[in-house]
């Protein structure tokens, strides 16, 4: 599904966002990722997602090898199949829902057909939008404005609209940083079905720690660009969680590195 | 003790626990604004005197008189119905140049617009897209924006005058004009307002695998759809002025007119050109109010459930 070996990102400004990251993330897992700000989190997600291209090394994304991405078909196929879900600025304020949640299909759509999209929706994708919106508990509405949504609401046509992607991986870069507690637990209840019940691969970047050791199997600690932890929730416990707050704990491990096992 | 709120207190209790912080130093004063500010109402003086700015020639016995008689001459309108008739003809030939030239403007616009846009991602760096489409769209870029900048510079007067050459005197030549300086104000207007689009909106569209042509139509364009019309109606409203100054030399209708029984001292015929002119302009505006305003009230009304999904804003 991914596989990163030795990547480094530089920045034109001279800032290392990753420094030599390797990992493998097999189909089917859900990962958390942590860290404090300017860890590398979302340069690594922004580079699975081909926003940003790598200064070195060798990251493949859904079987298909980095080389190809400068070919704009392969870079367009390879989107289609990852869909992200930012912490906001996930809608277009003056779309409908229904609109939103078919952006999901634009890596297999013609502008034409993308075009049409604005005065006329055929029915088969109108049904296809409204389950998306029915498993995330929008059905009704369908037809509203995104911007009379509120936060947590544009954020699940965001997860439906990875939905209607059908998407193989799919980001969250930190999906409920903007939202209440109680949201923030549907949002992410949101994710665990898409990757329990569609069996799709669930990157999460999150803050909020007890969320991460909750819902994700698998936790990856970022700390300057490097990988410090990756493993079970479980092995987080040798720390001290006397924070829920990600970056104490980034720092945690940083100061006990040596008494754990690092991949 | 509870004190009551007062000019140098808040009216809490325990007020005197506020008081143990220092002032921070204030920002200090640079002198130098003073300078600049001087140097300002100088040059804005000195630009009044050199243009022969005076209050006195309104308060001269003979001007006064003067006006007097030529408001005698101009008031009342002339108002002959057969004359209103044919002013009402004209206005309505004024108003065909502003709407054909406007139109046709916004036409030949768009697309330079679209190549005069400095797309911003690395995906849109000469790595990630290969030296020879990189290059292209570059040439394109500076080609458009060439076109947009000479098209711009030059006014409606100058283009009318070239245009003569071409289809002689007439509305056409006053169309002509219009839509070269149209196309330029409106290509540059137009792009600036997509560049100006939220990345991170642009950004989020692209993650599905959109094209750059998928993000303009449901990115670009529904983000800036009020500012691309609140901007193509001023401009309307502007080549309604336009047109008729371009009746002064060639393009025919309300200007025309005005200038030739100007020229014969007819100045109540001028008056009912001025009236004619006047109404036109208040037409235009209220016309462009009724849009803007139903295009931006559009996100209070409430939509109904319809089976054909316009843009939300054209649901009512």
């Amino acid at each position: 599904m991914i596989e990163a070996v030795e990547l480094r990102k530089v920045y034109p400004n001279g800032t290392v966002g990753l420094d030599g990251l390797t990992v493998k993330i097999g189909p089917g897992e859900m990962v958390g990722v942590l860290g404090r700000s300017g860890a590398g989190k979302t340069t690594f997600f922004r580079l699975l997602n081909g926003s940003i291209r790598p200064s070195s090394g060798q990251l493949t994304v859904l079987e298909q090898p980095l080389e190809l991405r400068t070919d704009r078909q392969a870079l367009r196929q390879m989107r289609s199949g990852v869909a992200v879900v930012y912490q906001s600025n996930n809608v277009i304020p003056s779309l409908s829902a229904l609109q939103n949640v078919l952006l999901g299909r634009l890596g297999r759509v013609s502008t034409f057909h993308a075009l049409r999209s604005l005065v006329f929706v055929p029915e088969n994708e109108r049904v296809l939008a409204a389950q998306a919106l029915n498993l995330v508990g929008l059905a009704d509405k369908l037809y509203t404005r995104a911007d009379e949504l509120s936060g947590g609401q544009q954020q699940r046509v965001a997860v439906a609209r990875a939905v209607v992607q059908r998407a193989r991986l799919v980001l969250g870069d930190e999906p409920i940083a903007s939202v209440d507690v109680k949201t923030a637990g549907l949002i992410l209840d949101l994710f665990k079905k898409l990757n329990e019940e569609m069996g799709v691969t669930v990157l999460l970047n999150l803050h909020q720690v007890d969320f991460a050791l909750r819902y994700c199997r698998r936790l990856l600690v970022l700390s300057q660009g490097k990988l410090v932890y990756d493993g079970a929730p479980d092995g987080m416990k040798d720390f001290q969680l006397y924070a829920d707050d990600a970056e104490e704990i980034a720092d945690e491990v940083e100061q006990q590195n040596a008494n754990i096992t690092i991949r | 003790m509870r004190t009551l709120p007062s000019d140098n207190n808040l009216g809490l209790e325990n007020q005197n626990n506020l008081d143990n912080f220092s002032l921070p130093p204030r920002r200090s004063f640079r002198y130098s604004n003073l300078f600049v500010f001087g140097a300002i109402i100088f040059f804005i003086w000195l630009s009044a005197h050199n243009s022969g700015v005076s209050i006195e020639p309104f308060f001269d016995a003979r001007n006064l008189k003067l006006a007097g008689n030529f408001l005698n001459t101009v008031l009342p309108p002339y108002l002959e119905p057969d004359y209103v008739w044919h002013v009402a003809d004209l206005a309505a030939q004024t108003f065909y140049i502003a709407v054909a030239g406007t139109a046709l403007g916004l036409v030949f616009a768009f697309p330079l617009s679209l190549a005069a846009i400095k797309l911003r991602g690395e995906e849109m760096q000469r790595a990630a897209q290969g030296t020879p489409r990189w290059l292209f769209r570059w040439v394109l870029y500076y080609i458009s924006r060439a076109i947009l900048n000479v098209t711009r510079a030059v006014p409606e007067l100058v283009w009318a005058l070239f245009a003569i050459l071409f289809v002689g005197l007439g509305p056409f030549t006053g169309v002509i004009a219009l839509v070269l300086h149209t196309t330029g104000i409106l290509g540059k207007l137009y792009a600036e307002i997509f560049e100006a689009v939220d990345q991170r909106l642009v950004e989020t569209v692209r993650s599905t695998g959109a094209r750059e042509s998928q993000v303009l139509w449901l990115a670009r364009v529904p983000l800036t759809l009020p500012a691309l019309v609140t901007n193509t109606l001023f401009r309307w409203e502007d080549n309604m002025r336009a047109a008729t100054v371009l009746g002064f030399v060639a393009a025919g209708g309300l200007g025309n007119e005005l200038v030739n029984q100007m020229k014969i001292y007819q100045y109540s015929k001028v008056a009912t050109n001025v009236i004619a002119l006047l109404i036109l302009v208040t037409l235009v505006d209220l016309l462009g109010q009724f849009v803007r305003g139903r295009l931006l009230d559009a996100r209070h009304v409430r939509s109904g459930k319809r089976r054909f999904v316009l843009f939300s804003w054209l649901r009512q």
